[in-house]
């Protein structure tokens, strides 16, 4: 290999990482879709939230990889509330239960203080589309009277577990110290099949 | 600079190579490894991506596989082409630096994840090549800083770092860094140390291989010239296993004498297949003896061997020590010897006969003469009683005739009286006696010639006290006019014996005891004694032949039995009668000889004789007789 060679094999290898490096930052990056939720509990909810305290929903896709950093997020934000919230995590799809029951995410989710398991049908009709919830991951925090004070993801980037905007704001919520619904862009999977 | 001053630079060079090749096969092996996991993981923590119940292969896995298989090409190509180009490990340094990049990113940022650069780093300082962990080095950090930059979670796990993580990411590194920087240059200098004592030692090798080369030539030209010693001789030197009875050795020219196979040598019982039958008993006691230390290495063992053509060979074995049963020792073939000791002793015998043939003569003619002196009185006597029985018978004729005429009748006293018939009636019966005499010492002698030529191949009974007159019979004329002979022979049984050569062996000391007095009395008109004494003593019958000659001088006393060292002036002895004597006795008939001596007033030689041969010598049979 002449010395020009080795610079230009060295170039395209360099060009090829970068590339890599590229496509991997754009997928880790690039947030799901997400559907306008109302500002107050759904009326037409078969889900009970509670009525002395915060609750907390994440819609959950069970295989979906990403989501384990998210129910870890939620764990970490759950056991920073002031006070205990209602914590339910719905699962969204067709799944048998014992698929259910054998994914890691459903095991991840029992391991959260107080939390509700919940097996739903998914679907434009369904209970996530109620709550705006269109990706897998998605948080949905509802204070006492049924308010909504944040929606959206608590990891920041795909799979990506560790501090991040969206747990500081369900924290802050859980905390009664948020003033104005948050808003954060979701990672993981659809909950939704493609069209 | 001298070659020898460039090996340690050399051998540096070379310990480089080889450490940078060694490295470069760990870089391999851990990028294909590495590969290999980053696939596994995310086929493992996430295989799939989920729209609703429907699933694709998750981007993470092909990431690994497109992501991992870019990091590991360029590398791996330069390393199988280009092993020692510095930008090869530099590359390997920057490719193993973006896998750390990978590993991190695949999990998620996890702070664990970036034990992979440290342990990255160790593995780089394998290269011994500080510049290495520079460029690791310097591509984390550009990583770092865009990543750090446009996507903090996939490098500290969270979104917004404090501003002082980089810093701290970084001194962790270059803490890794100076330790390894350190260590390695320290490796390089033991490196180069080392390179310096192998050059010292394969100079230090170079000499003593050298050494050992010419040790080893000398060693083997020392074994070929023993080779070529010990397989070029007429002696074939041996190892003999007793306990197997098998030769665990014997040289190669064996083989020819014995006409076989080298091979055939050493199975088991050769020796005693090949043995003559009627040596086999006295060969295998004579080697037990030997291993129980009751022989000496200086007797020999003579024996036959029959070879495979049928051809009788005569060996001659000296067995020299033995480690346990294996006992050692050379063989000879002794045919042709044996074959010239036979025609020596026969060619000695007929020296004496003939050095006796004149005194032998002569000894005959003194009978003969006075036979013939004796019949020719004889004779002339009865020609003179013939005479006078005819006178008387004219003188009786005319008696009768009444004609007796006193002139006949005086004629008849005449004849008579000249006739001297009283000296012939005495005389007659005298010459007849005489020639009877004579007659008789004339078959003595020739019985005696006959006795001492007398050759039989194998033992006879012999009566030493007939022996040793028959042998006096014929040595008379040696001795009668210096010496008188004295016997003293006591009876004594019969000697199982080779006749002939015993009455060589008298013959031979007599012979010299006549010879030792005729130089002692030689000027004079002295005359020595020969005593000869026959006795039995145990065993053995002893014959003792002493002489009044000059003695045994101190200095030739120890060569008297070597073979042709004689003190007497030529033509009258050769140096091989006592030397014969010597090998019949000892040898042949397991006895001794042995001799007192005192310069100036004789020597008396005595010959001992086993009057039963031993057991050893009757079982087998003479080998000079093969």
């Amino acid at each position: 290999m002449t010395t020009r060679a080795l610079s230009g094999a060295i170039a395209i290898w360099l060009v090829l990482v970068g590339a890599g490096g590229y496509a991997i930052y754009h997928y880790e990056a690039t947030a799901g879709a997400v559907a306008t939720s109302g500002a107050t509990w759904p009326a037409g909810s078969a889900l009970a939230r509670a009525r002395d305290r915060p609750t907390v929903l994440m819609f959950a896709h069970p295989e979906c990889g990403c989501t384990a950093a998210s129910l870890a997020e939620l764990a970490i934000a759950v056991d920073a509330a002031a006070a205990p919230p209602r914590v339910l995590v719905v699962f969204v799809g067709a799944f048998s239960d014992a698929a259910l029951a054998a994914s890691d995410n459903w095991t991840a989710a029992g391991r959260i203080t107080g939390a509700i398991r919940i097996h739903v049908a998914g679907g434009p009709a369904g209970e996530a589309r109620r709550f705006g919830a269109r990706t897998s991951g998605h948080v949905a925090v509802y204070d006492a009277r049924g308010a909504l004070v944040f929606s959206g993801g608590i990891t920041g980037a795909r799979g990506h577990a560790g501090d991040n905007v969206g747990r500081r704001a369900v924290i802050a919520a859980l905390r009664g110290a948020a003033s104005a619904p948050a808003v954060h862009a979701v990672f993981g999977c659809s909950l939704e099949d493609a069209s | 600079m001298t070659a020898a001053r460039r090996r340690p630079d050399e051998l540096f060079a070379e310990m480089q190579a080889r450490t940078q090749r060694s490295t470069h096969r760990t870089f391999v092996w851990l990028f294909l490894v590495q590969w290999a996991i980053a696939i596994a993981i995310a086929a493992l923590t996430s295989p799939w991506t989920w729209a609703g119940s429907s699933r694709s292969v998750h981007p993470h896995v092909w990431i690994s596989i497109g992501m991992g298989g870019v990091l590991c090409s360029l590398p791996l190509l330069l390393i199988r082409l280009h092993p020692t180009w510095v930008v090869t490990r530099h590359l390997v340094a920057a490719a193993q630096m973006l896998w750390s990049a990978l590993f991190i990113m695949l999990m998620g940022g996890r702070i664990e994840a970036h034990f992979h650069v440290f342990g990255s780093l160790a593995f780089l300082a394998f290269y011994r090549d500080w510049r290495v962990i520079v460029t690791a080095t310097l591509t984390l950090t550009i990583d770092h800083l865009l990543r750090g930059v446009l996507w903090p979670d996939s490098v500290y796990g969270v979104a917004n770092p404090a501003w002082w993580r980089f810093l701290e990411h970084a001194a962790w590194v270059a803490f890794e860094d100076a330790i390894l920087i350190v260590s390695t240059t320290r490796a390089v200098l033991d490196m180069r140390d080392a390179a310096h004592r192998e050059a010292v030692l394969e100079q230090t090798t170079t000499v003593i291989r050298q050494k050992v080369e010419d040790r080893t030539r000398q060693l083997r030209e020392t074994v070929e010239r023993y080779r070529l010693l010990v397989e070029s001789t007429e002696a074939i030197p041996f190892e003999y296993e007793a306990s197997e009875r098998r030769l665990a050795y014997i040289a190669p020219q064996a083989a020819k004498l014995l006409d076989c196979e080298l091979a055939d040598l050493q199975a088991r019982d050769f020796m005693s297949a090949i043995g003559h039958t009627a040596d086999r008993p006295r060969v295998y006691a004579a080697v037990d003896a030997f291993l129980r230390g009751e022989r000496s290495p200086r007797e020999p063992i003579d024996h036959r061997l029959i070879s495979k053509h049928g051809r009788v060979i005569n060996v001659r074995i000296f067995l020299s020590n033995c480690t346990g049963t294996r006992i050692r020792g050379i063989m000879l073939d002794v045919t042709h010897q044996i074959q010239l000791e036979t025609e020596l002793r026969q060619a000695q015998k007929l020296e004496s006969v003939g050095r006796l043939a004149a005194g032998v003569a002569h000894e005959l003619n003194t009978p003969i003469q006075f036979v013939s002196d004796s019949v020719e009185f004889v004779r002339a006597a009865i020609g003179d009683l013939v005479g006078v029985v005819e006178a008387q018978r004219e003188a009786l004729d005319a008696a009768l005739a009444g004609t007796l005429s006193p002139p006949l009748a005086a004629q008849t006293d005449a004849a008579i009286a000249n006739a001297d018939l009283p000296y012939l009636v005495e005389q007659l019966p005298r010459a007849l006696d005489r020639a009877l005499d004579g007659t008789r010492r004339v078959a003595t002698i020739v019985q005696s010639m006959r006795a001492f030529a007398h050759e039989r191949r194998e033992r006879s009974e012999l009566d030493l006290r007939e022996a040793i007159e028959s042998t006096l019979t014929i040595a008379r004329s040696e001795y009668k006019y210096v010496a008188d002979v004295e016997l003293a022979l006591e009876p004594v049984p019969r000697v199982a014996c080779y006749a002939s050569e015993i009455n060589q062996v008298i013959l031979n000391v007599v012979i010299n005891a006549a010879h030792a007095i005729a130089d002692a009395v030689a000027g004079s008109d002295r005359r020595g004694k020969i005593t000869i004494a026959l006795r039995q003593v145990g065993d053995q019958a002893v014959i003792s032949i002493g002489d009044t000659g000059t003695g045994i001088a101190d200095d030739v006393r120890d060569h008297v039995f070597e073979m042709f060292f004689t003190t007497k002036p030529v033509g009258k002895g050769t140096g091989q009668g006592l030397a014969l004597a010597r090998s019949v006795i000892v040898d042949k008939h397991h006895g001794t000889l042995t001799f007192d001596t005192e310069v100036g007033v004789g020597t008396t030689f005595h010959v001992a004789i086993p009057i039963v041969p031993p057991a050893r010598e009757t079982e087998g049979a003479d080998p000079a007789a093969a």
